[in-house]
């Protein structure tokens, strides 16, 4: 799984493209809590290239959603499909992070 | 209750009751006058009853005496026996209480009488006449029956048995027994009173505490609703004595609370302090020596520390800013309310690299508290970089507008000028100026283009016309176009495609200004005298198009800003060549709606290389 990272203004924003599963889950850990650091929370996930998502991958975000919460933030998550969409539903992570239907949308909740 | 909540007013005197006793007072005087009612009653029905079966019970005892003695009689007027049968008839009126027990004899003389006064005859005839009588039997309303039945004494003649006697005797018993009834309904009642009005003032006692729940209940909260004033019975007292104890409790509980909060404005684990972990704006409370007693974790962020650290630390040591120490320690001495706001910018190079992602920028907003406080000042910590950032874009923005229109538009208007003044006398003047006019104004429809492409791509209001794209004919036109370009700077452009190109999904005129944008920037940073490829490949269902020029190239610190939008490398050599810095912003986005992507490659001065890659086959977005 490749992951790019953009920056749109101060808000950078973490594009995983592939599926998020084991191994991949653990370098994307590593690289928003990276960014999260860098960029003092302002961190969007783009998930509009992951096309499935498993329970380590599940787990990387609660992860870094516990994280941004201990300071007052919440993890924006982008594009994401209707089989990440159902995934969250059936485990009751949809309120666990902000959704967005695509990233502008997601970067312009900083403002 | 009243619906305004006051009592109602009783119906009785108030100056007949004690003000509370009301309700038992009433509800007593009821309760009395039923009791007596039902003893009256059942009194009354009993005694009624009793006379009546009394009543019957002397009349038929009457009745068969009548019978007894009617035989009797017989019997012994026929033996000769007179003096016998007066004796029994005065037995009889004596033992049954009669009134009248007499003989008659058929000629209307009375032989036997109980009251021998009456007596008429002495001596009883041999014979007497007369007829017989048929028995009978009266009464009147004031309880007199008269009973008579017939004799006939053999050999003699006919006769009658007369009697008298009063059946309602029993109705002064019956009076006795009623007057009794209420005599004792009556020592009841007396003893009630005498009990009702022993218990009287301790009743009322409880009235007044009814009525005070009941006013409080009604919406009278004000404690002072259930005090009972007017009385200095031991139970009011008390009942006072307890509401004194529960206010001074709920004072002392609430105060206990205030004190808390006031001594300490925020702890960890409070609700207070729950609240403000959920925030995502930085929290700090400072004493006076500026040592922080309390600070959130979105605080802790923003100052890049841990929470457990930043708690008990000196601002001083973790401010990102002398300035902003200097300011707090103003706010912290001065009186309180004031207030003061600094913004602190963190980034590298003084915010002008938005793209970095490193850095901040923090405005600290902070305010002094009172100065009976142990804490001196609070301190809230916003982070505004985007804020900042699209300040400085939209600044930018309009600067690079600015610019892009004003030089199009002064190269037309002078053109213009030089057409009107000079063109008239000489024609190849007019015809360049009326060419540069041209040239500009393509220029400016370009850039207007891009700014609203670019536009509608961050407002995700494009729509791509999804279509066959030829791209034989697309780069046909596009080296048509360009190679006049390329020949006027002076450059070599060469197009390298393959005998066959695919037919892709998407919008042609995107398409065809993606890559135009990448081949003119090309054309611009190349100079006079080198040389552009473009390399056509398809492999994988895969289009690659390289574009490769031997340039200017791009430094590695500038290789992350040029596809930001207004992004220009910061080389002089960039700086002097006009640019809106929207172009490849425009073309990268309009690649990722068709599903592909764009890299760079460059090395400063050796020139660049960008590689687009599309898919034959994927749907456009």
């Amino acid at each position: 799984m490749k992951i790019e990272e953009l920056n749109y203004g101060a808000v950078a924003v973490v594009r995983p493209i592939g599926a998020l599963t084991q191994d991949d889950a653990e370098r994307l850990k590593t690289q928003m809590l990276e960014v999260r650091v860098k960029s003092l929370g302002r961190l969007v996930l783009d998930a509009s290239n992951v096309p499935f998502i498993d329970s380590r991958g599940l787990e990387v975000l609660v992860e870094v959603s516990q994280q941004l919460t201990q300071t007052g933030q919440v993890l924006k998550i982008a594009g994401v499909n209707d089989v990440l969409r159902e995934v969250f539903e059936l485990t009751e992570l949809t309120c666990e992070f902000e959704h967005f239907t695509d990233v502008n949308s997601a970067v312009r909740s900083f403002l | 209750m009243t619906p305004s909540g006051r009592p109602k007013k009783p119906w009785w005197p108030s100056s007949m009751l004690l003000r509370g006793e009301s309700v038992v007072a009433s509800t007593g005087l009821v309760l009395a006058a039923i009791l007596l009612a039902v003893m009256g009653g059942t009194a009354y029905w009993t005694f009624r009853v009793h006379r009546n079966a009394m009543e019957a019970a002397r009349i038929d005892e009457i009745h068969s005496l009548g019978l007894i003695l009617t035989e009797t009689v017989t019997s012994l007027l026929s033996s000769n026996e007179l003096s016998v049968t007066r004796r029994l008839l005065a037995d009889a009126a004596r033992t049954f209480d009669l009134d009248r027990c007499r003989i008659i004899l058929g000629d209307g003389q009375v032989i036997a009488d109980a009251e021998p006064s009456r007596i008429t005859l002495t001596e009883l005839p041999a014979t007497w006449s007369g007829s017989a009588v048929a028995e009978s039997s009266a009464q009147t309303p004031d309880g007199l029956l008269s009973l008579i039945y017939p004799l006939t004494v053999p050999g003699r003649g006919p006769g009658q048995l007369d009697l008298t006697a009063n059946v309602t005797n029993d109705i002064a018993y019956f009076w006795e027994a009623q007057t009794g009834v209420g005599i004792i309904g009556a020592l009841a009642l007396i003893s009630l009173l005498l009990v009702y009005r022993r218990m009287r003032a301790r009743l009322g006692t409880m009235g007044l505490i009814r009525e005070a729940l009941l006013a409080h209940e009604a919406g009278g909260s004000e404690p002072a609703t259930l005090v009972i004033q007017g009385t200095r019975r031991a139970e009011a007292e008390a009942w006072n004595k307890l509401v004194t104890e529960k206010e001074q409790l709920q004072e002392q509980v609430m105060s206990r609370r205030v004190e808390g909060i006031l001594q300490s404005p925020v702890q960890s684990g409070s609700e207070l302090g729950n609240a403000l972990e959920e925030m995502w704006y930085g929290f700090i409370v400072v004493d006076r020596n500026l040592d922080i007693t309390y600070a959130n974790g979105a605080a802790a962020a923003f100052l890049d520390t841990s929470p457990d650290e930043i708690r008990g630390a000196g601002f001083r040591e973790i401010a990102p800013d002398k300035h902003v120490v200097e300011l707090l320690s103003e706010v912290a001495s001065a009186t309180a309310g004031n207030r003061v706001s600094v913004e602190v910018d963190t980034r590298g190079d003084g915010g002008s690299d938005s793209d970095s992602g490193g850095g901040a920028v923090l405005r600290f907003t902070m305010r002094s508290l009172r100065r009976e406080d142990p804490s001196a000042a609070v301190i809230v910590i916003e982070d505004v970089t985007q804020q900042r950032v699209a300040d400085e874009s939209r600044n930018t923005f309009v600067t690079q507008v600015a610019h892009e229109l004003r030089t199009p538009l002064t190269n037309i208007r002078l053109c213009a000028e030089t057409a009107i003044e000079e063109g008239h006398a000489d024609p190849e003047t007019r015809a360049q100026c009326l060419n540069v006019i041209n040239q500009e104004t393509r220029r400016l429809e370009r850039v207007v283009n891009d700014m609203l492409s670019v536009a509608e791509i961050e407002a995700g209001t494009i729509e791509l016309r999804k279509d066959d794209v030829r791209l034989e004919a697309l780069f046909e036109e596009m080296q048509t176009e360009c190679s006049a370009q390329a020949k006027e700077k002076g450059t070599a452009l060469e197009f390298n495609l393959p005998p066959k190109l695919p037919v892709i999904k998407g919008d042609r005129d995107k398409l065809t200004l993606a890559l135009h944008n990448i081949l003119n920037n090309a054309i611009k940073y190349t100079p006079q005298g080198g040389r552009i490829t473009v390399n056509v490949d398809v492999e994988n269902d895969e289009v690659t198009v390289d574009i490769v020029d031997n340039g200017i190239g791009i430094s590695e610190e500038d290789m992350v800003r040029i596809f930001a939008r207004f992004g220009r490398a910061n080389d002089p050599r960039v700086a002097e060549i006009t640019g809106s810095g929207l172009g490849l912003s425009l073309a990268r986005e309009i690649i990722r709606l068709h599903g592909g992507e764009i890299r760079v490659e460059s090395q400063l001065d050796k020139g660049s290389t960008f590689s687009v890659r599309l898919p034959v086959h994927a749907e456009a977005a």
